[in-house]
């Protein structure tokens, strides 16, 4: 009786063991976001999205602490190549006009009657870091 | 073309230390291996062979860290690592900084403390491990020595293959520039690169060697691990191995403890832990190091959990190279702030990853069968230690199980060409599942010490948990109510730290006779203090710079968007966490500039009960832009921590104040007026003629020499300006007046005498712009009690590999 219950033992914990990892696994996958680019993300307005891009130049980039430091306006462009205004309350990025690639973590939403890319994170990335090849 | 100044030789002697450390390490994993596999010659000839194998490498590893410290530390910039590295302005203490920043120099820190830990094991350790340790030391070395040959292969079916990248690459080869056609080009290379700010920084002197130190004390117990299984010495290996296990989660728990330390000082993502992959990868081996732990002491004291111990062990080191393949192999890309860039080297790091988890799964599949498990029958009672123990290794492994797949997900996509991002709140989601993780642990962990090895009295071991419970939940009211703690899941974990400190305290203070040997209870009681305070800390973590005053954005603008950063312009004081902050001004130190943040609190009669100037600093990097490094504000209880997020950049700012706007023309009645400005009123006196000698070189021979007499009131101040003109022979000449404070330049542009008008053109200053910062400002309560517990928890694992030591010294000189 006693070994039975010790073998039942064994296999919940092996069993308990497996559910968390599969549990895991599927919150992993589900609650994951993806890379997309932004005429997916406007198809589900307000869902969350991670879009890469490269800064706009042509377009302007409006950041002006004096009037509001937590306002940053500028356009992305998009992998497909297609420009949207993205706008993210909080500072400018550290060397965001230099950085080579832009992540924006967000979603489409409606301001003012125009779609905008609502940004909660802005990850950049830069050439190469701090090492600069040239001479 | 021989080029001139150059040390050639140096380069030279390092490149074929490196290609002779490389070989040795070769030598080293075959006369090894020969021994490990049981080819013996008479007395272990081929150990002694592998030893002088290994001192060769040895003395070949320290000449090549010798000579790229020599490059480093004379300035040789006719080598790339030394240029890209150093500056002639860094301060000698972080050339060691240098050393390690480019992957060629870490590689060498973790060959360094393999040399340094194999000759110690050679020293100190018995025969009987010897071949196999080493064996798989010397193919680590051999594998991590191959990453700084920088040859070029030539295979015919697939082209040129890299194999490694040399340190000692000369920067005319490296880099492609007109300069290099000069014979003395390296003249005109007055300085290198320089380090990176974000690393100069004392803790980035410590943290890189105690971290790789960590990675490399990993391959120890690996290596018993192998032996064991080669050898069939399924049940002896534990023992001698259990020592350098401590020391692995010693020294990484170190590293990583420094790495947070390091971050809060001086990176500015506000905080200490980010869950960036970085961070998540060495944090994995340490959990399965931790794991392995408490399963090879549940083995030594009951001869359970033998399997799950041995698979932790190799999974350990085995992840210190999965580590190692995300931070270089530039697959993170974009998912992680600091991750190495590609050195082209993936391959060989996949190599290597490949061949020990390929190591690691064929041998505990061959030897699964033969590996001793539970005696018949004798399954562990469910109120043992042992049975706890391994329930809370298994707990340790699904945490790290979660933190490796979300980590993984770049890789995913390597493999199967998805686009899965991280989850959008990443930490969040970290949280949610570590959190309950962390609750089971804390209980188990406390519980399983007040058990014994076999079977304890459950009715006393329940009484004692109410007990602890009772102060406990005490506890966590009194902590839940002050710190306004809501949610019953941070609830929970403040109740389990608290039983955990409870418990252990107590444990602790009945033991205190023997306290040398209590190093555990100590780590736990200094990890359940480091859970408290991350809770409370992150928890009620709390931006203090809200920003109230932001211009509003429409109908569509949530409030709960944060605005996080407030604009502080020069000598205006905001009120921020109960203190008025005042930006009063900065300066410039080396390449920072430093903002002085006056910080002042007055009681209600309006005396000053608090002041105090921080230092919050930035660098305007020509390369990296604006890099901000925080200051913080301690307390006892709680740290105000602040950093810049944009200044105005000061060569503009120079430029600016000087100008004027653009001149306006004004009319005025040449016998006197009176004009209305935005700002200031102007009188005019009528015109008078220049007579003065002061003017006597001027005036000579004029057909018209007159001034206008101005009188120019702002607020309650006059100034006086007199414009001159004067007329000679068709020529006009003028001489305006200005004062800079208004801020005003006034010329005396045209006479009218048809009309009997002056026309004045008047030019005002631009407004000075103001000096501003745009702070960002945290308040952390319950800081310390991370820094607190992170100190005992590296105390009491000191002292248990001490003890630990002791004792094994003790056991083999009973055999």
């Amino acid at each position: 009786m006693n070994e039975l219950w010790c073998v039942k033992r064994s296999a919940i914990l092996l069993l308990m063991l497996l559910g968390t990892g599969l549990a895991i696994l599927v919150s992993t996958l589900g609650e994951s976001s993806s890379y997309v680019d932004f005429e997916t993300a406007a198809q589900d307005p307000g869902h969350s999205y991670h879009v890469v891009g490269t800064l706009d130049r042509s377009k302007p980039l409006i950041y002006n602490p004096e009037t509001d430091a937590n306002l940053l306006q500028f356009s992305l462009l998009d992998q497909k190549g297609l420009s949207r205004s993205v706008i993210f309350y909080g500072a400018k990025p550290q060397d965001f006009e230099r950085s080579e690639q832009v992540v924006v973590v967000g979603a489409i939403q409606s301001l003012k009657g125009q779609p905008t890319f609502v940004a909660e994170q802005i990850l950049t990335k830069c050439p190469s870091k701090y090492t600069e090849d040239t001479l | 073309m021989v080029y001139e100044g150059e040390w050639l030789w140096l380069g030279n002697l390092g490149h074929g230390a490196v290609i002779v450390a490389f070989c040795a390490a070769l030598l080293g994993v075959l006369t090894y291996g020969h021994a490990l596999f049981g080819h013996r010659l008479p007395q272990g000839r081929w150990e002694t062979w592998g030893r002088w194998a290994f001192g060769l490498h040895s003395v070949a590893v320290l000449t090549v860290i010798g000579v790229l410290f020599g490059l480093i530390f004379y300035h040789r910039y006719e080598y790339h690592y030394a240029w890209s590295h150093a500056s002639k302005a860094l301060p000698v203490r972080y050339i060691l900084s240098a050393f390690w920043e480019g992957q060629e120099g870490s590689f060498l820190l973790w060959i360094f403390w393999h040399v340094l830990l194999g000759n110690f094991f050679i020293l100190s350790s018995g025969r009987r491990w010897e071949a196999g340790v080493m064996t798989v030391l010397s193919l680590a070395q051999l594998m991590l020595s191959s990453m700084l040959l920088g040859t070029l292969l030539e295979i015919p079916a697939l082209g040129e293959l890299k194999i490694g990248s040399s340190p000692f690459v000369l920067l005319r080869d490296a880099l492609d520039a007109p300069l290099f056609q000069r014979p003395d080009y390296l003249k005109w290379i007055t300085d290198g690169n320089g380090l990176n700010p974000l690393l100069q920084n004392p803790w980035m002197v410590i943290h890189p060697p105690v971290l790789f130190l960590g990675f490399a004390s990993c391959t120890l117990p690996f290596g018993y691990a192998v032996t064991a299984l080669v050898q069939g010495l399924y049940r002896e290996w534990v023992g001698p191995a259990l020592g350098w296990t401590l020391v692995s989660v010693l020294t990484l728990g170190s590293g990583i403890v420094m790495g947070a330390a390091w971050a809060y000082e001086s990176l500015n993502f506000g905080g200490y832990w980010a869950w960036d992959p970085v961070e998540n990868a060495s944090l994995l081996p340490w959990l399965f190091m931790v794991g392995a732990f408490h399963g090879m002491h549940a083995f030594t004291k009951s001869g359970y959990s033998l399997k799950s111990t041995l698979m932790m062990v190799m999974m350990g080191f085995v992840l210190v190279l999965y580590a190692t393949f995300l931070t270089r192999s530039g697959i993170l890309g974009e998912s992680s702030v600091h991750s190495f860039t590609d050195l082209g080297l993936s391959g060989q790091l996949l190599a290597f990853l490949g061949l020990f988890t390929l190591l690691t799964v064929i041998l505990l599949v061959y030897r699964w069968k033969q590996i001793p498990g539970k005696e018949k029958g004798g399954e562990e009672s469910g109120t043992s230690r042992e049975f706890w123990l391994f329930v809370g290794s298994m707990t340790l492994v699904v945490s790290a199980f979660q933190i490796l797949l979300t980590t993984s997900i770049p890789v995913f996509n390597a493999i199967a060409g998805s686009n899965m991002a991280p989850p959008t709140d990443a930490v969040a989601y970290y949280n949610r599942w570590q959190l309950p993780l962390a609750v089971l642990i804390l209980l188990m962990g406390t519980t399983a010490f007040r058990l014994r090895f076999g079977r304890s009295e459950p009715a006393k071991v329940l009484t004692w948990m109410m007990g602890v419970t009772a102060i406990a939940v005490v506890m966590t009211l009194v902590v839940g109510y002050t710190q306004q703690i809501g949610f019953w899941s941070y609830l929970l974990l403040v109740f389990a730290a608290c039983f955990a400190l409870v418990g252990n305290g107590h444990q602790l203070f009945q033991a205190r006779q023997k306290l040398p040997s209590q190093g555990g209870l100590l780590a736990h009681l200094g990890f359940a203090l480091l859970m408290l305070g991350v809770l409370v800390s992150s928890a009620r973590k709390e931006v203090v710079s809200l920003n109230l005053e932001g211009t509003p954005l429409g109908e569509n603008f949530s409030p709960a968007q944060a605005r996080e950063n407030v604009l502080l312009y020069q000598n205006q004081a905001k009120g921020m966490a109960g203190y008025l902050v005042t930006y009063t001004g900065d300066s410039v130190a080396g390449p920072n500039r430093y903002y002085r943040l006056l910080f002042q609190k007055k009681d209600p009669q309006g005396k000053l009960i608090f002041q105090k100037t921080l230092y919050p600093n930035a660098q305007i990097n020509p390369k990296m832009g604006l890099i901000a490094s925080p200051a913080t504000l301690h307390f006892w209880d709680h740290d105000l921590y602040m950093h810049v997020t944009q200044v105005p950049d000061p060569a503009n700012f120079e430029e600016q104040s000087r100008s004027y706007a653009d001149p306006v023309l004004h009319y005025l009645d040449a016998r006197g007026d009176t004009l209305m400005l935005k700002e200031s009123l102007v009188l005019f006196g009528g015109l008078q003629k220049l007579v003065d000698d002061r003017w006597a070189q001027e005036t000579a021979g004029a057909d018209i020499a007159v001034y206008a007499p101005l009188r120019i009131r702002r607020l309650n101040q006059e100034f006086q300006l007199k414009p001159v003109y004067i007329l000679r022979q068709g020529v006009e000449f003028r001489y305006p007046d200005q004062t800079t404070e208004p801020g005003i330049r006034v010329e005396l542009q045209k006479i009218d005498p048809q009309t009997e008008q002056i026309a004045l053109s008047i030019q005002s200053l631009q407004p000075a712009p103001r000096a501003y910062v745009v702070l960002k400002m945290l308040r952390f309560p319950w800081i310390n009690a991370v820094w607190y517990g992170s100190f005992l928890l590296v105390g009491g694992l000191s002292l248990s590999v001490i003890h630990r030591n002791r004792q094994y010294q003790r056991e083999r000189t009973a055999d």
